[in-house]
């Protein structure tokens, strides 16, 4: 089970090098929990992160690094197969991406603003705000990279579609620590909080967890073809994200009482795992029916609209916003349109153009144009290409044991994360279980992955069903995660779109 | 017995199958789904003008509006329970004998199914001599049997693997243990607690209606304090409490949400706020041309009746910040706060009783005075406030008699005189009340006359009720729960987590071994399968490989 990088990373991955690294971080993470024990007068948030980064912070994790060295030492020097465990070489690329995103955010800190220009009111000149846009523009920028390796597979575009994914996911990563870092400089750093408060924030959270678990099964099953599938689903996830952005859902904002808590931060990512493993393994089974349909059906449309479907909404919607943008650029200035919100942009856009553009019945025509147009060119080419094109994609085997593992990954880690928001509850809300519409929709996934994982299991059920399972099960999640927050009230509210 | 066995037992066994538990599974999230659509323990009178009488009785005699206490979704995680017990009763003597048993001869037949398979021939070697060697590889767990003068060898790794299924099943059944201990043996409840007061019983939803229960101990409010961001967002609510048990005060802490109080197998926590019955004094400034203004002393939730005109006003809420965004739509959002604030509900002969927001401070915006604000809401919902801008600044009593004085001087000079006559009167008018220390926003005052001259006489009312001091109380909201249950849910999920990783994660593997003695030396089989994850299983097939060659130096 050892991981294969690319070559010039061989070495540091291997040996003696990638064991006591291994030891030096959980050194450091010994070191900085102890610093929150022991370092202060209980544990205060604030006053604990600036204390990890004064001299007390420098002892205490140098102290963590070195008995880390020694144990790396002590541990791996008495045999030889010690030094190449699959669990250290499988956890520390993970730790070495975490340290980069620091490292990254680091940088990134000196290009912020001088601190006369940082205003509360207008945070639009923060330099976060700009990574995510670059952020955003990678993942655009790779998925439509993975969707044309699946027409081009031996061309240059399958390494710039995952050199794109893999650089998106640290833009996104280092723009969350820089947001956290960032939060301190306003209000004189009475709002600082970790970058998990609100949809926003967790939007950018779910891309670069659900496209590293992608990569991650991507590098070991060599299923490049899967991407198309992945990244277009984030791709969707940042328009979403771009239109919060746009009506002025970006901005950091005063954490409420109920969320001033150190489990925010073990609750919402936790909980972010499962919901990226599920979006995997939905990729997976979209994939699985695509193919089987045209393996055993000889369907070829029924492939073709597996792999164009969501991309055909997002071509529509895109083309619709622009022509708006561009109309509504004729009558005002680009500066004042920039700083509408998307409300007030299609009210004007509305005083511009026809009424049956801005209503949603267009854009729902505009796609089904497109779904038809891109379906017959897709089908056209995979009857063209035949079983050539098919040789792209990991048979229908390695396919359902892709979803099954993101699901066997998903799962444990949301039911932990729903164990340790009913902690939370308990410590917050004067009940563990309170039948809120969130809790209850959470317990609606569990059920669904639960009952997934026992017909598989248990009943040896695998293939369409399945494949099918995985589709719905992330469309309950999905409504788990975004649907609760905006249609429904709740103790959950502060997801909720102000 | 036997008659026990032909009709009990096809009834467990349903009762065991899968088919069921993943029927119950469906059905419970179905029904969960209910639940949130369909708002919980809400009025009952929202709900009849909702529904209508039909559905209402229907949903109310189905238990809809607290569904989740409903005797047939209680009845639903009754039977899961019923179905995992009998699961467990059923599998679980089954499991264990096989992670006991393990074959170590293999069939002819089942070797050639094996998935991975190697054959070595060792010279000048005994077949104790390697069969020890093997055994010296201690990550997996070996067993030996010897027969016809072979020897057989078994080589087990996460042996362990289907205690997973036992945890992850016996954890669900303690976790709905642990619940129905927290429903049948705890409480949760809410208490409302003014500040310097105690308060000793909580009451809680139960069906359709409120129950309350006695606590062993009072709890007294010493003190609630809201503390605000520079933005004017709440940062932090925090009770001072005083536990009166016996008479005697046993501790005094302080508690803010996440973090509550402990004692006596209850915790108190945070919960919610309002005001608790604060002291106020307004002024009626009498409209009938008499100038006189009124003090009137009163409080919140209670009613005051003006003797005079007969107009009554009961105080609902006080609130000493009132954040509104100043910023037109569109530019960045400016909150502002425009000053502590008094709700109550004016009633009187003639007069359509409506809700009435009255403030202490004029309305400012940058700085600039912009005369006293009333809100006004017809239907009594506070959604439905509308802003009045009566004109003069009426906290001022300077402008209260200017306002006067102006209007006795145009109705003096006739209502033909021409516009130089209006500014004349409000010019003499200023001079007699300011005399000769005008006021520096003298253009503004004159706005704000000109303004009152036409609002103030069309008003309704025969008195403007203006907030004047305050002496505010909270209330603190505070919940107490008492849960035996949750412990038992704590392990129970410990055994969850840690039975899912089990079963996801460790698959059992197994080697066997065939040590045959052969003219050319010992003839050494091996045969290897996992139950999961295939891929990781070659590597580690290959693996054990080269460490058996390793070790018999024949790499």
């Amino acid at each position: 089970m050892t991981v294969a990088v690319a070559s010039p990373l061989n070495r540091i991955y291997q040996g003696r090098i990638v064991h006591s690294r291994f030891w030096v971080y959980i050194g450091l993470m010994v070191g900085a929990t102890l610093l929150a024990i022991f370092g202060g007068n209980g544990y205060d948030e604030d006053s604990y992160l600036f204390r990890l980064l004064s001299l007390q912070g420098v002892l205490w994790c140098g102290a963590g690094a070195v008995a880390g060295v020694v144990a790396s030492l002590f541990l791996g020097g008495r045999a030889a197969s010690g030094l190449n465990s699959p669990s250290i070489m499988n956890t520390t690329p993970w730790l070495d991406g975490l340290t980069l995103m620091l490292v990254l955010m680091a940088i990134f800190t000196l290009l912020e603003p001088h601190s006369s220009l940082i205003s509360y009111e207008d945070q639009s000149n923060m330099v976060s705000g700009k990574i995510v846009m670059t952020m955003n523009m990678l993942f655009l920028f790779s998925a439509v990279c993975y969707i044309t390796y699946l027409f081009a597979p031996e061309s240059f575009i399958g390494k710039m579609a995952t050199f794109t994914a893999w650089a998106g996911v640290y833009a996104g990563g280092s723009s969350l620590l820089l947001r956290w870092y960032e939060s301190y400089l306003f209000l004189d750093g009475d709002i600082g909080h970790a970058p998990v408060s609100n949809l926003y924030e967790v939007f950018i959270l779910m891309f670069c967890i659900t496209c590293s678990i992608y990569l991650s099964f991507e590098r070991r099953y060599q299923a490049k073809a899967m991407g198309a599938f992945v990244m277009v689903i984030i791709a969707a996830g940042v328009f979403f994200g771009i239109w919060l952005d746009s009506i002025g859902q970006a901005d950091i904002k005063p954490l409420v009482p109920a969320l001033q808590s150190y489990w925010m931060k073990i609750h919402v990512p936790l909980n972010f795992i499962g919901y990226g493993s599920f979006a995997v393994a939905c990729a997976a089974g979209m994939l699985f029916l695509g193919r089987e349909t045209y393996e055993n059906k000889n369907n070829s449309k029924g492939f073709a609209f597996s792999i164009v479907v969501i991309p055909s909404i997002l071509i529509a919607i895109s083309f619709k916003a622009l022509i708006t943008y561009q109309a509504c650029l004729n009558v005002v200035t680009n500066q004042s349109v920039a700083a509408m919100s998307v409300r007030e942009v299609l009210k004007l856009a509305s005083s511009v153009l026809p009424s049956w553009w801005i209503s949603p019945w267009t854009t729902v025509v505009m796609t089904v144009v497109i779904l038809v147009a891109l379906v017959l060119l897709t089908s056209g080419f995979i009857e063209r290409k035949g079983n050539s094109f098919l040789n792209t994609f990991p048979t229908l085997e390695v396919l359902d044991n892709f979803a099954y593992k993101a699901v066997a990954v998903g799962f444990p880690a949301f039911t932990l994360a729903t164990i340790l928001g009913a902690a939370w509850a308990a410590e917050a809300w004067g009940g563990y279980w309170s039948w809120d519409p969130k809790e209850t929709w959470a317990l609606i996934v569990w059920l669904f992955y639960g009952a997934y994982l026992h017909v598989r299991i248990s009943h040896g059920w695998s293939g369409k069903t399945l494949a099918w399972w995985a589709v719905a099960g992330f469309v309950v999640t999905l409504f788990c995660f975004v649907g609760v927050n905006m249609y429904l009230s709740g103790l959950h509210s502060y997801g909720r779109l102000a | 017995m036997s008659y026990y066995h032909k009709s009990v037992k096809p009834l467990l066994l349903r009762f065991a199958s899968m088919t069921l538990a993943i029927v119950l599974l469906t059905v419970l999230a179905l029904a969960s789904m209910i639940g949130t659509v369909l708002l919980q323990n809400q009025e009952q009178a929202d709900y009849l003008t909702q529904f209508g009488p039909v559905w209402y009785w229907v949903f109310r005699g189905l238990g809809m509006f607290d569904m989740y206490h409903a005797w047939w979704f209680i009845s639903l995680l009754g039977f899961l329970m019923l179905s995992l017990s009998f699961c467990l009763w059923h599998n679980v003597p089954r499991m264990l004998k096989e992670m006991r048993s393990r074959k170590v001869m293999l069939a002819d037949r089942a070797w050639k199914r094996m998935p991975h398979t190697h054959e070595w021939v060792f010279v000048n070697e005994t077949v104790e001599h390697v069969q020890e060697k093997v055994q010296g590889i201690t990550s997996w767990q070996w067993r030996i049997q010897k027969e016809e003068g072979k020897t057989h060898l078994r080589g087990d790794k996460g042996s362990y693997h289907k205690l997973g299924y036992i945890l992850v099943h016996s954890a669900m059944l303690v976790i709905l243990i642990g619940g129905w201990m927290s429903v049948q043996f705890g409480f949760r409840g809410n208490m409302a607690v003014p500040e310097g007061q105690a308060e000793s019983k909580i009451s809680y939803l139960k069906g359709t209606g409120v129950e309350g229960l006695e606590m062993p101990f009072d709890v007294r409010c010493n003190e609630f304090i809201i503390n605000f961001y520079p933005n004017g967002m709440p940062k932090e609510f925090r009770s001072n409490l005083t536990i009166i048990d016996d008479g005697k005060e046993m501790l005094t802490s302080d508690i803010i949400v996440n973090e509550p109080l402990y004692y006596k197998g209850v915790r108190i926590y945070q919960a919610s706020f309002g005001d608790g019955g604060s002291d106020i004094s307004l002024k009626l400034l009498r409209l009938d041309g008499s100038k006189r203004i009124d003090t009137v002393k009163a409080e919140i939730y209670k009613t005051y009746t003006d003797a005079e005109t007969g107009i009554s006003m009961e105080f609902t809420d006080f609130k000493p910040y009132n954040v509104e965004n100043m910023a037109a739509p569109g530019e960045p959002k400016q909150f502002q706060d425009i000053g502590p604030a008094v709700d109550f509900i004016l009633r009187g002969p003639d007069l359509k009783a409506v809700k009435v927001r009255s403030f202490l401070n004029p309305f400012e915006v940058n700085g600039q005075n912009q005369g006293t604000l009333i809100m006004v809401s017809l239907t009594g919902d506070v959604r439905d406030f509308e802003s009045f801008f009566l004109g003069p600044d009426l906290s001022n009593p300077k402008e209260w008699e200017l306002f006067h004085i102006f209007g006795n001087k145009v109705a003096g000079a006739g209502e033909d005189a021409g516009k130089t006559a209006g500014i004349e009167a409000f010019k003499a008018a200023v001079n007699e009340v300011y005399g000769e220390k005008k006021p520096k926003d003298f253009q503004d005052l004159g706005l704000r006359a000109l303004q009152g001259m036409s609002v103030l006489p069309s008003m309704p009312w025969p008195f403007i009720p203006m907030l004047d001091d305050y002496e505010q109380h909270y209330y603190t909201g505070l919940q107490l729960a008492h849960d035996p249950g949750m412990d038992v849910v704590w392990i129970g999920s410990a055994f969850l987590v840690f039975g899912l990783c089990i079963m996801l994660y460790v698959a059992h593997r197994k080697v066997w071994l065939l040590f045959e003695e052969t003219d050319k030396g010992v003839k050494v089989r091996i045969a290897g399968m996992s139950n999961r994850n295939a891929m990781a299983f070659e590597n580690e097939f290959n693996e054990l490989l080269r460490e058996l060659e390793k070790s018999l130096s024949i790499a």
